[in-house]
């Protein structure tokens, strides 16, 4: 019986031998296909699925179109949840399948992905990634920074109405380098900042913290959240306690159609893109709702910007490394579904952003 | 003054759906004897449920609410009768059935995403509305509600396990189940009663969380962990224990972070409970079982 046993996990030990042998043995073989491939690390599962969702469809529909203008690519997902460790297990996967250039979504998970891709020399682009970076040779950011984000509100903050400000945020790179932007323009602009304090990533229940806000009497109160519901919860529960202050979320989610009709948004101000204003882009939302039959929300113009903007600085040739870097910043300019944008020397590709107040659950741009 | 009452109310509200969740939970664990982490799906799944028949297919409200819990109730007896059955019928040890929870809670959220998408959604029902004053705090109408009928379905639960016949078969089959069965108690017949019941009390808190706060797909497992926490605070197995220490809980966190910044929030509960570990480990109302046959 023992015997028996033993020539089993022998014959099961030499099978998982040879089919490694195998597997190894066929992945040498395959042949280097002269394609850009393109590895997206998004978060498609957890609180920010919806920004992942809409980034792929974006991305999809940019690769459908340049397929049919004869164009190859290949695009491979993986799923970062929005975690770090997840996103870092899931460019370890596209390392394996050779990719040329990776495209990462969220502060939290993609400022993980930074030390890895500069070692490996990958390029990277981050979208929907506001946190503060330095320059590093084989990032780039396509969406505003930290300062883009807080210098909208403060182009319509002032002194003369808003004299005191409370400040919430999420604990996390995104929120922490906001909160910095803030603070760094209240100064500037003579706005006391009464009170700030972190929550953490997915917190429901905001009830205690709005407590401690009210009791500073602010007349804004300004919300980071990296999720719409870190948007909705804080604004839902500012109601119910009756604070009398204006709010102000940062993070664009409130310019989702679909995240306003979840609750009484009248007044809140939100930040959007030229997109979201009809100042651009239109040609690309007719496409998107075609193939989606829904109107497309901020995150997916950038999906679809992104790969437009690898395919027009390869021209459909295979680069990788340096090389492909290269050609990106060649190009200086971009014109996106977000009007022209600038490729600057530091990586940072920003579109403009501005501040919108919800009026009968319209968005309504605030002149200054 | 103003300020903690305000805070007392803060820490009944979370206090009551902490109670709602552990006391289903600990219903379930006194019975079968494991650790049951898929019921935070089951809270999930009922949240689910009432945006699908009330947002989606326009039911009426009150009819809607039925269904989610009925149909959680249902999902609850489906995971023991599919699922840890199987796996006692195979002597599973009670870290096969905590893994197999663990996978059942990472499906059904999976599920859960799949079907119903990952935008964040809620119930507009009750409309925010302004709260009511009492002394200078403030509680919405649906704050009230959910803490009142907390109170009134643990006191139903209470007199439950104690006068019904059901329920002291429970008590039994929790006590001793070899002794219980040869009484002529069927141990498989209580363990599917105590998911049926436990599952409709998470199946509740789901509707009542979906009511006041966002539904997502993981929006279990956090309360779980916390159900989890006051089960062990209020005595691990004792369903009145699990209630106390629910709303100790609720209050402790929320005064908490009155003080601390509230990324402690999580932090205060873990030292509560790492308290009554190291002081009291059988938790507040807690027996020393010794020789439990499980």
């Amino acid at each position: 019986m023992i015997k028996s046993r033993n020539k089993l996990v022998w014959v099961l030990i030499a099978i998982l031998i040879l089919a490694g042998v195998i597997i190894y043995v066929n992945d040498q073989k395959q042949p280097k296909d002269d394609v850009i491939k393109i590895g997206a690390i998004l978060p498609l599962t957890g609180a920010t699925a919806q920004y992942g969702e809409s980034l792929r469809d974006g991305m999809e529909l940019a690769k459908e179109e340049l397929v049919k203008k004869g164009l190859n690519l290949e695009i491979y997902y993986e799923d970062s949840a929005g975690d770090p460790k997840q996103a870092v297990s899931a460019y370890q996967n596209l390392k394996l399948k050779d990719i040329d250039i990776i495209v990462s979504a969220l502060s939290r998970s993609s400022m993980a992905l930074v030390p890895i891709v500069n070692n490996d020399k990958i390029p990277l682009i981050m979208t929907v990634v506001s946190a503060k970076m330095e320059k590093t040779p084989y990032v780039l950011r396509f969406y505003p920074n930290d300062t883009g984000y807080a210098d909208a509100h403060f182009s319509v903050i002032n002194t003369t109405k808003y004299k005191k400000i409370s400040v919430l945020y999420v604990n996390d790179e995104f929120g922490i380098s906001l909160k910095d932007a803030i603070n760094q323009n209240a100064k500037e602009k003579g706005v006391q900042v009464v009170y700030e304090e972190d929550f953490e990533p997915g917190t429901k229940d905001y009830r205690t913290i709005l407590l401690k806000v009210k009791e500073t009497s602010p007349d804004a109160v300004m919300v980071v959240g990296a999720s719409p519901a870190e948007i909705i919860g804080p604004l839902k529960t500012m109601k119910e306690l009756e604070i009398n202050a204006d709010f102000f979320e940062i993070a664009t989610a409130l310019s989702i159609k679909s995240v306003r009709s979840q609750t009484d948004t009248e007044g809140a101000y939100t930040t959007a893109f030229p997109f979201v204003l009809n100042k651009s882009g239109n040609e690309f939302k007719e496409q998107y709702t075609k193939k989606y039959r829904e109107e497309p929300f901020f995150a997916a113009p950038f999906g679809y910007d992104i790969v437009n903007l690898i395919s027009e600085a390869t021209k459909g040739e295979k680069v990788s490394g340096e090389e492909l870097l290269n050609k990106i910043y060649a190009l200086k300019t971009f014109n996106s579904s977000n009007e022209i944008v600038e490729i600057k020397e530091n990586g940072e590709i920003n579109p403009a952003l501005y501040s919108v107040k919800i009026v009968n659950g319209e968005l309504e741009e605030v002149k200054v | 003054m103003s300020i903690v009452i305000q805070l007392l109310i803060n820490g009944l509200i979370a206090g009551a759906i902490y109670a709602l969740v552990s006391s289903g939970f600990s219903l379930i664990y006194s019975t079968n004897k494991f650790v049951h982490f898929a019921h935070g799906s089951v809270i999930a799944f009922s949240a689910y449920m009432l945006y699908l028949f009330f947002a989606v297919l326009g039911l009426n409200f009150g009819f809607s609410m039925i269904l989610a819990v009925l149909f959680a109730s249902l999902l609850g007896l489906a995971m023991n009768f599919i699922v840890y059955r199987e796996l006692r019928k195979r002597k599973a040890s009670g870290v096969i059935l905590l893994i197999a929870s663990f996978g059942l809670l990472i499906l059904l959220e999976s599920l859960i995403l799949i079907f119903f998408g990952a935008d964040v959604k809620t119930i507009d029902y009750i409309h925010v509305a302004k709260g009511l004053d009492i002394f200078g705090a403030i509680i919405t109408p649906l704050q009230i509600i959910i803490i009142l009928v907390s109170i009134i379905l643990l006191v139903s639960l209470f007199f439950f396990m104690k006068k019904t016949k059901i329920g002291k078969a429970m008590r039994a089959v929790s006590d001793n189940r070899d002794v219980a069965e040869i009484v002529g108690i069927s141990s498989e017949k209580i363990y599917n009663w105590s998911f049926i019941i436990g599952s409709a009390i998470a199946g509740i808190a789901g509707v009542l969380v979906a009511l006041e706060q966002n539904l997502d797909p993981t929006m279990g497992t956090g309360l779980v962990i916390k159900g989890f926490t006051a089960a062990i605070i209020g005595g691990i197995g004792s369903v009145p224990g699990a209630i106390l220490g629910a709303f100790l809980l609720g209050l402790v966190e929320n005064f908490g972070i009155w003080y601390l910044p509230s990324g402690y929030k999580d932090a205060i509960a873990f030292v509560l409970l790492f308290i009554f570990l190291l002081f009291r480990p059988n938790g507040i109302l807690g027996k020393n079982k010794v020789g439990d046959k499980g």
